[in-house]
């Protein structure tokens, strides 16, 4: 028997069904009716079914059989074309995979069909994002302080982002969304990092909010500019006919409209239009009373760019640190190997304010096993390392303190009066300081401070055979005896990368990388979890990593 | 290289003796007796006479972090409130010594915290005025009742706590071995964030002592108290007494975490060292300060602190 | 023989018999320098140091004006040394041909890393200099390692 027979009858044979009819081959899938008869179905219910060849198989990356029904478009998980999103499973076997994927519709059609449920989280409405002008533009949003009302409008400013880039294969122009301003001038910002609220702002847009989603069904996008007439009120056509007015020396550039609306109680999300300077799609004519009146173009189709929620709780939804050490102030001293994976991983877990010193250059062969990039050259550390960890977040703020500041600690700690109040003062002003130096002396003078804030000293010994983490106070003499004492730190095999000036340790990023996580994971949870932070040593030999707490 | 762990205690013992700094206590002592002085000619026959207290009598004290207490004992009509007497300590030594000291109010005492001296030292010592419960009751039991300063939350409820000083510093006269763990163990505590009050490890090691048959070296000593420690005090029925106040139950200082913390800390420690005697030098710290001073000063043959019996030496020595 | 050292106010006792000894041995290895380790005990007042014998290194390399001896498989020997007759090391000889016993740099470098290593539990080494010929032993001084400083005998 061939595809089309197989298929056919194995449909028939699922309980569920009343009939199967109408099958017939093309050239890539074959295609027919099913009529289904559900006890909770007051009648039975039709969907057209397309199988494709690949059946069992994943047609790219998209399910290889679909059931559709124009019919029930209202309901949800259902898309523009009537297709219902039914989930699926991975099947070689034809007859598992055809029964899997029909037990799912029927799951489809008692949840959402006779249920008539609607799930809790926001669903994305569909967006047919428009090539204009050959291209693709988007534009990213994040968290401000205020919140907006039904029908303001006003002014939004745009920064690009780097100019590179393809989306599906076409180019594409990025933007960040820098501040909205109201009608009375009042200015509210996007909480970004002050990194990107320095960039350019070269481009201007403008803003309404209409409260709730501009979508047929609460999930198909208007299509047409008539969709919106009775969204968008008449002083904001004035207003974008006066920005048309303004602006008119522009004509053809694209010139964003942000329409915005609530997802849900405290969330809201922005769908961009794009318009072009001179031909927006709005039209005034004066009536016969002599009064103007604004009407949208009518047969004039939207085009919908691309827009993205970039707000804190997104950005990191996937997975961060702990918010007892996410919302913490924090400084490493020293970003070698070590401090600049610390650095990095918890940029990367959500952390905004992290503070970086080191006196040290970037050099070549320093690039294998830290965060460092080679297009950078040579360089401060501390100013590279800042600039990576904005790129990677624009949630982080990260200063560099004064590179000889912590060299200036140990000069002067036995010999200045007062100066140890001074060092007190500016450290206690962070929440919680990393010493990823493996500085011995800056060790000691740390210890011998008295902190207000935590203090975490990271080292590892040489091969990465060992990482030892200790918490103030307990850090100089815990640090100390495990390298001289405990650990089996062989030194005479150090690495000499020109004369004997700065010998280092010897071991890959990977071998550094694996014990630094780990103790950052430790770090993490210790502090989530509130429980007393002993001193710990982290044995990696080979991937077995052992913790001893002390 | 393995630690002598017996040997090793007694260097951190030594390091932390009080002789090292002998100029430093003497510093203290003559501040003290000003001290004392100014208190006895102005207050005449309100007070008897003032006594030592604290770490510095109870010959429990270590020269990384020590105070030095006097107790002032006050007759009971010189002062119709505890508070009247309080204030009138603090106002007092306020103007005596305000020029070139701090002087503040704490839980149950005033501090006078001394300007620094021209060697860069702090001294500092504490006051505690108490007055008998009645009139010349003091000089038969000694008791006291001490103003319990109200910016202090603990004890919101009630503004004085009666206590017995001397009875405190009796409880743990001539016990040479319980002094030796006891200031083992706040050397630990001073090096691991100052959890733990020293009063309530006195009084736990002394409890120890009392209860079990802690006997051996030194190590020996330390590591069947920390045991005890460990076994006894997340019991709840596990009392520690005050030997001035029966009413008074230290334990009650720590909540149930502070309980499970003490003792999982000396689990961690016992283990620890066990699987590796160097550890011990994590946790209980010589006094680098006074390191090379031991066993060679600046005569005789001198051996390293903690060490094996013989040397070996290093290879490939070049002489010429 | 007695010798005393002023510095740190301590004896040195060794017999005639015992530095002839280890003459002999200098002379033979003449005109290359030539040493060994030293051993003894302290006395319970670590005043008087004995030394009671001289151990030759099981390797070793002499020039005309350098000695380097290895100290490998040593260990077992000194602690079978101190198990047997709780003897223990004490310090370094060595000879200079036809040179005076004054030690050099060299040899006060040796020292320092000799009392720094781990391995080693005694802070106040001495150093024995033998000024040899080809026929005898001409003069032997004594040095005691403090803090960075040979200071000799007298």
């Amino acid at each position: 028997m061939g595809f089309l027979q197989d298929v056919t009858k194995l449909i028939s044979d699922i309980p569920f069904v009343e009939k199967a009819y109408d099958f017939e081959e093309e050239e890539l899938l074959i295609k027919g009716k099913v009529k289904l008869s559900i006890e909770e179905l007051p009648h039975p219910l039709e969907f057209d079914v397309e199988v494709f060849k690949c059946y069992p198989l994943k047609n790219y990356d998209s399910e290889s059989i679909k059931f559709k029904s124009l019919d029930l478009i209202e309901y949800k998980h259902v898309m523009g074309d009537g297709s219902i999103c039914v989930h699926t499973a991975h099947h070689t076997n034809l007859k598992s995979k055809l029964n899997y994927d029909f037990i799912s519709l029927k799951n489809w059609i008692l949840k959402y069909y006779v249920g008539k449920e609607k799930d809790d989280h926001y669903e994305h409405i569909i967006v047919d994002e428009k090539l204009v002008h050959n291209q693709y533009w988007s534009y990213q949003f994040t968290d401000i302080e205020q919140s907006f009302e039904k029908g303001e409008f006003g002014e939004v400013t745009i920064s690009p982002l780097l100019p590179i880039g393809t989306f599906r294969g076409a180019r594409i122009s990025n933007h960040i969304i820098q501040s909205f301003i109201r009608n009375n001038g009042e200015k509210l910002d996007c909480k970004w990092s002050q990194l990107y609220k320095q960039f350019n702002i070269t481009n201007s847009g403008c803003y309404v909010f209409i409260e709730s989603p501009p979508a047929n069904h609460g999930k198909f996008i208007y299509t047409k500019w008539s969709d919106l007439q009775d969204h968008l009120p008449l002083q904001f056509l004035t207003f974008l006919l006066e920005f048309q007015k303004k602006f008119i020396k522009d004509r053809g550039k694209i010139f964003p409209l942000f329409i915005g609306y609530n997802t849900d109680d405290s969330n809201i999300h922005w769908q961009v239009a794009l318009l072009e300077l001179g031909n927006f799609p709005v039209m005034g004519y004066r009536m016969p009373s002599g009064k103007w009146e604004m009407i949208l173009k009518h047969d004039m189709e939207i085009d919908w760019g691309l827009t993205r929620n970039s707000s804190f709780d997104y950005f990191f939804g996937r997975g961060s640190f702990s918010k007892h050490i996410t919302e913490k102030k924090i400084l490493i001293i020293g970003v070698g190997a070590v401090g600049s994976m610390v650095a990095k991983t918890l940029t990367r877990c959500g952390c905004k304010f992290i503070d970086i010193a080191d006196s040290d250059i970037k050099e070549p062969e320093n690039i294998c096993r830290s965060e460092y990039q080679f297009n950078f050259g040579l360089g401060d550390k501390t100013e590279e390392l800042r600039i990576i960890l904005g790129t990677i977040s624009p949630f982080v703020e990260t200063n560099v303190v004064d590179k000889d500041y912590f060299q200036g600690i140990i000069k002067l700690f036995h010999k200045e009066k007062g100066s140890k109040l001074n060092f007190e003062k500016s450290l206690n002003d962070y929440d919680l300081v990393f010493d990823c130096t493996t500085d011995n002396d800056l060790m000691y003078a740390l210890d011998s401070l008295d902190l207000k804030c935590a203090l975490i000293n990271l080292s590892i010994t040489n091969f990465a055979n060992e990482l030892v983490c200790a918490f103030y106070p307990n850090i100089y003499n815990f640090v100390m005896n495990q390298f001289n004492n405990v650990l089996d730190n062989d030194t005479t095999d150090l690495y000499n990368p020109t004369g004997c000036w700065s010998p280092t340790f010897k071991a890959s990023y990977n071998d550094i990388a694996l014990l630094v996580h780990k103790a950052l994971s430790r770090i993490n949870s210790l502090y989530d979890s509130g429980a007393r932070k002993n001193n710990f040593v982290i044995e990696g030999s080979g991937s077995d990593l052992k913790v001893i707490e002390f | 290289m393995a630690t002598n762990k017996q040997e090793y205690l007694q260097t951190v013992l030594e390091t932390h003796r009080m002789s090292h700094v002998e100029d430093l206590v003497n510093k203290f002592k003559s501040k003290r007796d000003e001290v004392k002085d100014a208190l006895t000619s102005h207050y005449g026959s309100q007070i008897y006479s003032p006594f030592d207290s604290g770490s510095f009598k109870k010959h429990t004290a270590i020269n990384t972090k020590f105070d030095l207490d006097v107790v002032v004992p006050v007759k009971r009509d010189s002062f119709d409130t505890l508070d009247k007497m309080f204030d009138s300590f603090y106002d007092f030594l306020s103007d005596e010594f305000g020029e070139n000291a701090t002087v503040r109010k704490q839980t149950v005492s005033i501090g006078i915290i001394f300007e620094e001296d021209s060697d860069g030292d702090v001294i500092s010592l504490d006051i505690v005025p108490g007055r008998e419960l009645s009139q010349d009751q003091y000089s038969n039991d000694k008791k006291l009742n001490l103003f319990v300063s109200s910016d202090y939350g603990i004890f919101s409820s009630s503004t004085y706590i009666q206590t017995n000083i001397q009875a405190q510093i009796d409880h743990i006269k001539a016990k040479d071995n319980e002094r030796k763990i006891i200031r083992l163990l706040k050397i630990w505590n001073n090096n691991d964030g100052k959890e733990f009050k020293s009063f309530l490890l006195e009084l736990i090691t002394i409890k120890a002592f009392d209860t079990e048959d802690i006997s051996g070296n030194l190590w020996e000593k330390l590591q069947q108290v920390m045991t005890y420690i460990k076994d006894n005090v997340t019991n709840d029925s596990f009392k520690l007494i005050d030997p001035g106040n029966s009413n008074n139950d230290l334990m009650d200082t720590l909540t149930s975490w502070g309980r499970t913390n003490l003792s999982s800390r000396m689990g961690t420690m016992l283990d620890r060292i066990e699987s590796n005697s160097d550890n011990i030098k994590g946790y209980f710290p010589t006094n680098s300060d006074f390191e090379e001073e031991d066993k060679s000063s600046s005569s005789g043959y001198g051996v390293k602190t903690g060490a094996a019996a013989f040397s070996t030496p290093p290879d490939n020595q070049r002489f010429g | 023989m007695r010798f005393f050292n002023k510095h740190r106010n301590v004896e040195l006792i060794i017999s005639q018999e015992l530095i002839d000894e280890i003459g002999i041995v200098g002379v033979e290895h003449f005109p290359n320098e030539f040493g060994g380790f030293l051993t003894g005990r302290y006395s319970d007042d670590y005043n008087t140091l004995f030394i009671n014998d001289f151990v030759l290194p099981k390797a070793s390399k002499g020039s005309r004006f350098q000695f380097v001896r290895r100290s490998k498989g040593m260990k077992k020997f000194f602690r079978k040394l101190f198990q047997s007759k709780k003897e223990y090391y004490v310090g370094e000889w060595h000879t200079h041909p036809n040179g005076s016993t004054q030690f050099s740099s060299t040899d006060l470098n040796a020292m320092m890393e000799i009392e720094s290593a781990p391995s080693v539990k005694i802070k106040n080494p001495v150093l024995l200099i033998l000024s040899v010929t080809n026929k005898k032993l001409d003069n032997a001084t004594f040095y005691i390692y403090d803090n960075k400083k040979l200071l000799p005998y007298e």
